[in-house]
């Protein structure tokens, strides 16, 4: 694996070469980065069942965040998906309050969305509920 | 982020917090993915931590 990027070994092959891509023209610290950050609450476990597959269990079914930016004086947390429809607007609006919810940080969690096509009226909605967007195209 | 999975088994009962601050203090990651994990830990035991739990797992942003 390169030094230069960390792993983010969930995402969709498309879209590591859209973070990457984003990566690059960004002047992100990529030490600032962590990924697979879960969030929400898990689903519901036997209490007969033991430690090692409740936690199992709820490393599964946890949401989790494709990515989140830990700058001095916010948090970012990411959607990363090469074509954004409906499903990533719904993670980018709900994902920040859970994070908020889970974690309660001492300073404002933000959204942004990450992508290289926006599906018809995504540009719309995202600007309407004011949430910032970067279409990148990735290198072939 | 680590996975809660990640923790050794034993460390996964709420009787275990100081050894298990102690185990993420010493883990190679950042602080934001400590106060992550020790999070989700204290969910999935319910156990309620203090500032000087985080403080003591290394997981508080740096001054």
């Amino acid at each position: 694996m390169s030094p230069r990027h960390p792993k983010y070994p969930h995402l969709l092959p498309p879209d590591v070469r859209l973070w990457d891509a984003y990566l690059d023209q960004s002047n992100i610290d990529r030490h600032v980065i962590t990924y697979d950050v879960r969030v929400g609450t898990p689903a519901e476990t036997l209490p007969n069942w033991p430690a090692k597959y409740k936690a199992m269990s709820w490393d599964l079914t946890m949401r989790r965040i494709d990515a989140v930016l830990f700058l001095p004086h916010e948090i970012i947390v990411v959607e990363i998906t090469h074509t954004a429809g409906f499903t990533a607007l719904g993670q980018i609006l709900s994902y920040p309050e859970l994070y908020r919810r889970t974690y309660t940080p001492d300073l404002p969690v933000n959204p942004l969305l990450v992508t290289s096509r926006l599906l018809p009226d995504m540009a719309a909605l995202l600007n309407f509920h004011h949430v910032p967007f970067h279409l990148v195209k990735p290198g072939t | 982020m680590p996975a809660l999975s990640d923790i050794p088994e034993y460390l996964l009962d709420k009787t275990q917090i100081r050894p298990l601050l102690d185990w993420i203090r010493e883990q190679p990651m950042p602080w934001y993915d400590k106060k992550h994990l020790l999070t989700v830990w204290a969910r999935f035991t319910d156990y309620t931590l203090t500032a000087d739990d985080y403080e003591r797992a290394g997981a508080h942003r740096p001054e």
